[in-house]
Formats: C-alpha cells, structure tokens, sequence
C-alpha cells in the first residue's frame, strides 16, 4: 500500500522541529513512501519565506519523496501575497495557514486577500481545526462557502473538545477534507461511516504526533482494503491534481 | 500491567449511546492488559448525579480489584454537594471527586466551587478535572485550586489536551500536589512531560468508552513509542495510579494480570 503523509514539519522549531533526515528515516521505518512537508513553527509565524525555500529545496533534493506545502502570513498582506506566488512558481503544492501560529481567526477579513490568491493559483488550502476562538471547524466551514471553487483540508478535525462541530463543517462542505491526525481511530471510522472515504487524508502532523503511531491507526481502520489505499494516498493524490486544475 | 486512571460509567444518554455492561468491560479491559480502572461519571456530570454516584459505588464494590470510582456533586448546591460529596468518600473503593467544569457549567474559580474546594482541602482527598479547554478549563484555572488548597490532590485528566498541555506542565512544575493524567494529550507534549517530571506524578487514562478498545490500544502504544526509559513507561501505565489509588484507598489491591510489572 502507497502511503503518503499529508502533513509534516521540518526545519529547527523554537518550540519543535525535525530534520529532514530524520523524517526520512521514520517514513522509511515506518512504510510511508512520501510526505506533504511543510515549514517548522517560527517559519510559519514570521520567517515564511526562509521556511518555504527550505521545504522547496527538499522538494527538489528528494524529488521521489517529497511535495510541499508553502506558508505565508494574511498579516504580511501584499507580501503574503508575492511570497505565495513566489512558492507556487518554485513548485508548493498548496498552502498551509496556522490561525494560532498566525494570529488571525479563519473568518477575519485578511485572510480572504489570501484565499482569493490561492483559488486563483489553484492551491489547496491546510488550516487545523479545534482550538478556540481562532480556529473553529464552523469558522472554516463558513469561508469554504465563500470559496465553493477552493479546496481546503481540515486538519485535526476539531480535536479535541470540538468533535461535534466538525461534523457539521464537514457534512455541507463538499469542498473540505480531513485528515486523520489527532482523531480517534473510532472517530475516522464514524465519519468515514457518514461522508464516505472520499474526502479523508492520511496524515501525521510529525514531530507533534509519532508517525510510527499514526501509520499504525491507518492500519487499525476497520474500513476496506480500497478505502484504506483512498485515505494512504489515492485521495490526496486526486486532490493535488484537482488543485493543480 | 496497566492501570487505566481515565474512565467513565456510561448511562447511555451523554456522547455515548451504549449502556454499561461491566463484563463486556472487563472482557476488553483484558485484552488490552489493563488490570485496573479509575471509574469516573458521565451521564451524572448532567443529569441525576446522586444516581450516578450510587452506581459507581455498585460496581466498585462488586468488583473491587477492578475498579476504584470518584464522585461527582453540583457545586452551585453547596450544602447538598458538601453532604454528597462526603458521602462518596466514605464508601470503599471511591477516592476522590470528579468534576467537568465546561460540561457542568461552572468556573473553578467561581465561590461555589472555591467553597467546596476548601471542604475537599480538609479532607485531604483528591479532585479530578477535565481539563485542556477554555472558558472553564484551563490547567492555569485549575492550577489556582491547587494553589490554594495544599492539602488536596488535583489530577489534570487531559494533561491541557493538543493546545495547553505546556500549561498543564507548568502548573504541575510549580504546584507539587497536581498530577497529569496522559489522555488525549499529543505524542510530543506527553514525550516532554514525561522527560520534565521524570515521570513523577505522571499517570495514563484512555477515556474509555468514549475511546473504544482499539482507541485504547492506540493510546497504550503512544506510551510504549516514548523515548524514555521501560521504568518511566512503567510508572506511568501503572505504578503511578498504584501509588495514587492507595493512598486514598489503603486496601486497594490490583487484579493481577500479564505483563512487565
């Protein structure tokens, strides 16, 4: 089975980090034939551009194993701007926004600059989910109805304390996907149970989580051997190249 | 051996839809190596929590290897919880009170609750909180009930959960009588507590049933992947919660069971 993480850090965090080498090391302990990178936590905050010339260059280091997410900060507005068009130029996949990390909530107006350019780059968007007051699954839902044409991933599904809301975000959504970080076992099963498979993505969030341990839930899903595949890495792949156009 | 220091007895109303079926219970307790559980309310946190209190009794008492039990009280009835909450702890097997701050729609630093903390303090039991989840549950928030009661034993049963667990840590740092429950909590902040307090006053819980079996499992192994040593591992998934159980329930003797310890 081809897996493919959709969510991991790299790079020396302030709070947490991990070298490229090492992720490399635990994808292939792991099983895990290519990984969604994505900058470490001060890069995400402030320094978007070191962070995203950093996971471009592994990207074009490890071709085979890894896509990237860029990162840039609705603060920096203009600039937010010209940095995403400057990463998608370089080959980021979609772009990752951190609300907490950022300093916004999903729904303020400065984020919409943002979005506006991604749908128009074609990029999908990561934003994590769960902790109040800035990032709220029925905060995401509300913007990926102002933007049905955009494709957005959900990271973290609510978790924790906010598993009720995200059902609802997602279930009128179309356009939102989740990953399996953070959740339970069970609780991937019951909304699989209600949406369909379509719309689940593997992830890790590495180094925060234990990818051997994330890889093991994955496995641990009582679903279908095809359905399984779809959330290792059929769906992300589809969902790429939907981003791409 | 594991003890599960983070379980509920379920009515069947509040998120989980099953009734309690204590040998289905036992059966998936076993399977997973876990000779003991913390049984805490659920249904009771919202409804007839008197009812609730005298179930768990039931059980603890029935099996009394298997399981120890906590209480649980209104705090806006002040009278009422004082007399419900000594109750609970005069009967064998239950150690302490539990408490859901944002599920039982109070402050912990509210006078009703500050109130039946210092009654709690005199008793020299143990507070058990939800925690990891703003407005009501903020480890910080309930930090200040440690603080101003020494003599009470606070255990967070989230270790502040994805987004405050570094605040959890840090009121555990500086408040001695505050233990951190491994529940929910990531990989990275459980490697880091574990790493602070040397697994001191560090114990796991898998919420059990709201995490199935298998959700259980999975928590269990978090634990087993953390970098540090099998004695620290062991500590946490049962010596801890031995330590902690009988000293509030000196008679407490575990069910055996298979395994390191």
């Amino acid at each position: 089975m081809k897996i493919i993480d959709a969510h991991c850090h790299v790079g020396s965090g302030l709070m947490n980090g991990l070298d490229a080498g090492l992720l490399l090391e635990r994808m292939d302990a792991s099983g895990v034939d290519q990984a969604v990178l994505v900058p470490w936590d001060q890069a995400i905050a402030v320094y978007n551009e070191d962070g995203n010339r950093h996971v471009l260059e592994l990207v074009k280091r490890y071709p085979e194993r890894f896509l990237a997410f860029c990162t840039v900060n609705p603060w920096y507005g203009t600039k937010a701007l010209e940095e995403l068009r400057r990463a998608r130029a370089l080959g980021a996949s979609g772009l990752k926004l951190h609300p907490v990390y950022q300093g916004f909530q999903i729904s303020d107006p400065i984020v919409i600059p943002v979005l506006e350019e991604a749908v128009r780059l074609q990029m999908p968007v990561y934003i994590p989910t769960g902790t109040p007051v800035a990032a709220m699954p029925l905060q995401l839902k509300y913007v990926a109805g102002l933007f049905p044409e955009a494709l957005f991933i959900q990271g973290h599904f609510g978790s924790t304390d906010f598993w009720i809301d995200a059902v609802p975000s997602i279930t009128d959504s179309p356009n939102i996907y989740i990953d399996t970080a953070y959740s339970m076992v069970s609780s991937i099963e019951q909304i699989i149970h209600l949406v369909g498979c379509e719309r689940v993505v593997f992830s890790s969030d590495t180094p925060y989580l234990s990818l051997e341990n994330e890889v093991a839930k994955l496995k641990d899903l009582d679903i279908s051997e095809e359905e399984r595949e779809a959330i290792a890495s059929g769906n992300i792949l589809r969902l790429l190249e939907r981003g791409a156009g | 051996m594991i003890i599960d220091f983070h379980t509920h007895y379920t009515l069947g109303e509040v998120f989980v839809k099953k009734q309690y079926d204590a040998d289905k219970v036992i059966s998936e307790m076993e399977a997973n190596s876990i000779v003991s559980q913390l049984l805490l309310p659920l249904d009771g946190l919202v409804f007839d929590y008197k009812e609730d209190n005298n179930r768990i009794m039931e059980l603890v008492q029935t099996y009394p290897q298997r399981f120890v039990g906590m209480g649980t009280v209104h705090p806006r009835r002040p009278k009422e919880a004082v007399e419900e909450m000594d109750r609970c702890l005069q009967s064998a097997g239950m150690i302490g009170m539990k408490f859901h701050p944002w599920l039982q729609a109070f402050s912990p630093l509210e006078d009703y609750f500050q109130s039946l903390a210092e009654e709690a303090n005199l008793r020299k039991t143990l507070f058990f909180f939800h925690d990891g989840t703003p407005p009501y549950t903020e480890p910080f928030q309930i930090a200040e009930v440690a603080r101003a009661n020494p003599d009470l034993t606070v255990v967070m049963g989230h270790s502040g959960l994805n987004d405050l667990w570094r605040e959890s840590l840090l009121a555990a740092r500086k408040y001695d009588n505050i233990w951190l429950c491994l529940c929910s909590c990531p990989y990275s902040g459980m490697l880091e507590i574990a790493q602070t307090l040397g697994g001191e006053r560090t114990i796991w819980g898998s919420d059990y049933p709201l995490a199935t079996a298998r959700d259980t499992r999975d928590r269990i192994r978090q634990v087993e992947m953390l970098t540090v040593s099998d004695r620290v591992k062991e500590d946490i998934l049962y010596h801890n919660a031995l330590k902690l159980i009988t000293r509030f329930h000196p008679a407490f003797h575990s069910a055996k069971g298979k395994g390191p310890s």
